[in-house]
């Protein structure tokens, strides 16, 4: 993913950090010297810019070859402690070695013990300083991936959640329909012709989602009338349909295929079930923020509870993960039908969101 | 060849008859459009083939066949390959897939008529004695989640159980909702044989005769239980099998 940025960000805190420790070390040089002498400043910036980052990366190398990182505190810390005294001893002792033996600077000659000193102990803070920093921002970009990811499988186990409870076209009714079809071609091909297309459309409608979660009611209601147009040929004169829909409703948005889901349970479960059939009402309207959507099949409730309940449950979930509390599903007896009734807000808030995912 | 025709869809129905119109020796019987319609007109006809669609308005295709006396040879036409197909288990002729495609069901008929002739030459071999109304060929045993088409030779005893009878072939032992003395009527009397009160078994699943110290029959069944044979039925029995 991102390798470039960090990468640079790492080198920006090497040498921001070690060029502020060197500007350190030189006033100090500054105050100690009376001024600066051309192999002091050799020696400092040539250790502080070039030599430690060096050692710093090759000790960043280390670190990450072997899972320091991954280590609890009270094992990493050890390590990170023997670290920095090693190498501050080392970089240390190099510095003095290079200072007497190549650069012949005379004010390590005379004060050799306490020049050491101080040179190794300035390595050892400025290590510690180096470490806890790295440590300290590796442990945050850690935490940080751990909760994008977190968040994406969150994401990713929703969406999956919602295809699962997203109908599918019934194959019982498919298989049906052709079956109609192929003996309308006989005894009625113009009725034949309209069923294939009417098929087609609805077809369409259930295999594009084109990643849309909600769609507006309008366009719900043409797969609706399709379905409910396909249900007339085959049930002949034991299916009615009256569709009712405020035509004001027809824009706000519904969660697609959920009225469909509705119709075909009022088919499977209440006009499947009556010897003489029925009657299928859809109807829609908008009552202050809330879009009312109400589908009812002639019955009882206690025919249409055997084995409506999977559907049901489903739009139920369904309608949770896409407006939270916001919504409401509920099947109830109303004189002869059997009505199930939903209500949703005018604007869905999450339905931005959810049209990303495609 | 007799043939009815049951789905509640009426254009399903019709595509099913010009179907068949390409099949000379096919009569079609009557044709209904829910399990009780069925009912009667099975009852008013003999049928020798039913095509019989699964999900009906009162019932489904298995209501039907668990209401019938005589159940015909069965070919189930459903819209889906669902469970309820694999879930009848044995001996259904056939099953069909609407839409139907023609040389399936010209499969399914050759079945059938295989079927019918089969029957036809086991009521002659079995003799003239046979009961009022002709034996049965097959019953229709639903057990739970499970059913069967049963063919009548294949069942090795008869038990009865209350108002049931427990119905014993292959590894299957379920029970249906018929007394013993119905299923008696409508069995070939050649093939089957009321040992007691309490049972009934197939003559040719015999395996082995006992003769207990009273006189009476104990008989082993292939495959099956023992079953003791009442004193005055061993006396039949023995004439029965001159023994």
């Amino acid at each position: 993913m991102e390798v470039r940025r960090p990468e640079r960000a790492y080198w920006l805190c090497q040498f921001g950090g070690w060029g502020l420790y060197t500007l350190y070390v030189l006033t100090l040089a500054v105050q100690f010297e009376g001024g600066l002498r051309l192999k002091s400043v050799v020696s400092v910036v040539g250790f502080l810019l070039v030599v430690a980052p060096l050692a710093t990366h090759a000790l960043r190398a280390w670190i990450l070859r072997n899972g320091w990182l991954e280590m609890s505190a009270a094992r990493a810390l050890p390590r990170a402690a023997a670290a920095v005294v090693l190498l501050a001893a080392s970089l240390g002792a190099l510095t003095g070695v290079v200072n007497v033996a190549v650069l012949r600077n005379g004010e390590w000659r005379t004060w050799f013990p306490q020049v050491m000193g101080g040179v190794a102990s300035g390595y050892a803070m400025a290590l510690t300083i180096w470490m806890w920093i790295y440590f300290t921002v590796q442990d945050r970009r850690r935490r940080r991936v751990l909760e994008v990811k977190a968040l994406k499988l969150e994401v990713v186990a929703r969406d999956a959640r919602l295809r699962t409870l997203e109908s599918q076209l019934n194959p019982h009714f498919l298989f049906n329909s052709l079956n109609s079809v192929r003996a309308l071609v006989a005894e009625d091909p113009q009725r034949a012709q309209m069923m294939i297309t009417r098929l087609s459309e609805l077809l369409r409608y259930t295999l594009q989602s084109n990643g849309r979660e909600v769609v507006p009611l309008d366009e719900e209601l043409r797969a609706v009338e399709d379905y409910l147009a396909i249900e007339r040929v085959r049930f002949e004169e034991r299916l009615t349909v009256d569709l009712e829909v405020e035509p004001a409703a027809r824009r706000h948005r519904v969660p697609r295929m959920l009225v469909l889901t509705l119709v075909e349970n009022a088919m499977k479960h209440g006009i499947g079930r009556l010897t003489h059939g029925g009657v299928v009402k859809v109807g829609a309207t908008v009552a202050g923020d809330r879009l009312l959507v109400r589908v009812a099949n002639s019955g009882s409730l206690h025919i249409n509870a055997n084995g409506a309940g999977l559907g049901l449950s489903n739009a139920r979930e369904r309608l949770q993960l896409i407006y939270g509390d916001g919504a409401s599903l509920a099947l109830e007896p109303d004189g002869a039908f059997v009505v199930a009734a939903v209500s949703v807000p005018l604007q869905p808030a999450t339905a931005a969101a959810l049209q990303v995912t495609a | 060849m007799k043939v009815a025709i049951v789905d509640d869809e009426r254009l399903a129905r019709a595509e099913l008859r010009r179907l068949l119109k390409a099949h000379d020796d096919v009569a079609i019987a009557g044709e209904a459009k829910n399990v009780e319609e069925a009912e009667a007109l099975l009852q008013r006809e003999t049928i020798d083939v039913l095509l019989l669609d699964i999900q009906m308005p009162d019932g489904t295709g298995f209501d039907l066949l668990e209401r019938l006396d005589r159940v015909p040879a069965v070919v189930m036409t459903t819209a889906y390959d669902e469970h309820a197909v694999h879930a009848f288990q044995i001996n259904a002729l056939d099953y069909l897939l609407k839409p139907i495609a023609p040389d399936r069901l010209a499969q399914a008929l050759d079945r059938a008529r295989r079927a019918a002739q089969a029957a036809a030459r086991t009521r002659v071999t079995s003799g003239a004695s046979g009961p009022k109304k002709p034996a049965i060929d097959r019953v229709f045993v639903r057990d739970a989640d499970r059913c069967w088409l049963v063919n009548v030779a294949e069942i090795r005893l008869l038990e009865a159980e209350g108002n049931y009878a427990r119905v014993h072939f292959g590894a299957n032992r379920p029970l249906i909702l018929r007394s013993l003395q119905t299923l008696e009527a409508r069995l070939n009397p050649a093939l089957f044989f009321r040992v007691s009160r309490s049972a009934i078994i197939n003559l040719h699943a015999v395996e082995g005769i006992e003769t207990d110290v009273d006189g009476s029959l104990t008989v082993s069944l292939r495959g099956g239980p023992q079953v003791k044979v009442s004193r005055r039925q061993s006396r039949r029995l023995r004439d029965e099998l001159s023994l």
